[in-house]
């Protein structure tokens, strides 16, 4: 998860808020809020990587949402670049999802 | 070859088969008797039918050639998380198996349906992915008598059919309904392992969602009703999740009440609980907010 790692520099947030508006379909949940973005970095260069999981491995990363979390990243200021590592692990479950996304979809805990 | 009577008597009695069921218009029911007791083997012709009754090969009996004991266990554990959408750790159960520790006809054939399947299911398809398909359909199974050809049709067709290549969906999916079509209830209610009837089980729906792609959605409501049944006879859950959201998401193609769009939803949630599937109780719960909004 993000929080284990070092700070995100001020780019690298701006393209965490970025990407929470990029929405799920299915959920209709921003992936952000969804607990989908585990880590988020931007080097000089302006090439960001974006480590992220999804809900399940049945389900593939649509051309669509990939082109869309990479318009979302490379819309911010000093990003030139950005690619997507898709990692499953850790593995992605319901405790991953914000409080917000939770109450949101009405899942009580 | 050493022939292990052991493991002869403890597969017959996990299908649940007497000596008498088993043997007959095989051979007499002393000739088992002498096998099981006496450790006296019959001829290989007949011991051969009797192997194929209970759905293992010779190979699966010879201490010899069974030197990776854990492998079929293992991988009938894998295929229970397959069946569950716990895909993480199948594949990583999968990933422990290489192809020369499995030694019986009936466990390769169960492997190379894994591998093939998990790739499809995982989206990660290779050209390896065909091919083992095609290991079990022209070359372990020429005949296709085994369900193993079946469930191979079923992964082709759904391969297919995620790669937007609905022509060859079809022509593969046509053969897992005919045979579907075909399939002898009586002999699946009583006599079927769990296995099988969970392929069974497995095999409708995936034809149910074909249908729905296809917007067939009649087709798709008949394929999910046999499935639900199938399931609810034997108390087998493993499908329930998916079975009731698809149901839901037929419901809603069909623009049925949101009253029953809503109860699918209801269902779907508790199985998926019940099952820890996470994806199908956020997708129904996402979907059930939408509905509620109305």
């Amino acid at each position: 998860m993000a929080e284990d790692k070092k700070e995100f520099s001020p780019i690298e947030t701006e393209v965490m808020r970025a990407l929470e508006h990029v929405i799920d379909p299915e959920l209709g949940i921003d992936l952000v809020n969804l607990g989908l973005i585990y880590d988020v970095q931007v080097d000089d260069k302006g090439e960001c990587l974006i480590t992220m999981t999804l809900t399940t491995m049945g389900c593939p990363l649509g051309d669509l949402l990939s082109n869309t979390i990479i318009a979302n990243a490379t819309s911010v200021d000093g990003v030139n670049s950005c690619k997507i590592d898709l990692v499953w692990e850790p593995v992605w479950g319901i405790d991953k999802m914000s409080r917000f996304a939770k109450i949101a979809l009405g899942i009580h805990e | 070859m050493k022939i292990n009577a052991e493991r002869f008597i403890q597969r017959r009695k996990e299908c649940g088969i007497s000596q008498t069921a088993l043997t007959k218009g095989i051979c007499t029911q002393s000739t088992v008797s002498k096998f099981e007791s006496r450790g006296q083997v019959p001829s290989l012709m007949i011991l051969n039918k009797l192997c194929e009754r209970l759905d293992i090969s010779i190979d699966d009996l010879d201490d010899e050639k069974m030197n990776y004991k854990n492998s079929p266990r293992l991988l009938d554990r894998v295929e229970e998380l397959m069946m569950l959408e716990h895909y993480r750790p199948a594949v990583e159960m999968m990933e422990e198996v290489t192809e020369d520790q499995i030694k019986g006809y009936q466990d390769k054939m169960q492997f190379f349906y894994l591998r093939g399947m998990m790739d499809t299911l995982t989206n990660s398809h290779t050209s390896d992915t065909v091919f083992n398909f095609t290991q079990i359909l022209d070359k372990l199974d020429e005949m296709h008598r085994s369900i193993y050809s079946q469930l191979a049709y079923l992964g082709l067709g759904i391969l297919y059919a995620r790669q937007d290549q609905l022509d060859k969906a079809d022509f593969f999916f046509g053969k897992v309904i005919r045979f579907l079509d075909n399939l002898d209830d009586k002999v699946l209610e009583v006599k079927a392992k769990k296995s099988y009837y969970n392929r069974v089980i497995m095999m409708f729906y995936y034809v149910a969602e074909y249908e729905n792609l296809r917007e067939r959605y009649l087709d798709c409501g008949a394929r999910l009703a046999v499935a639900t049944d199938l399931s609810s006879q034997r108390s087998y859950t493993f499908f329930m999740p998916r079975i009731k959201l698809l149901a839901a998401n037929n419901a809603v193609n069909e623009e049925q009440t949101t009253q029953t769009i809503v109860r699918y939803l209801d269902e779907a949630i508790v199985f998926a609980r019940f099952n820890k599937n996470n994806v199908v109780e956020l997708q129904a719960t996402a979907l059930k907010k939408e509905f509620n909004k109305i």
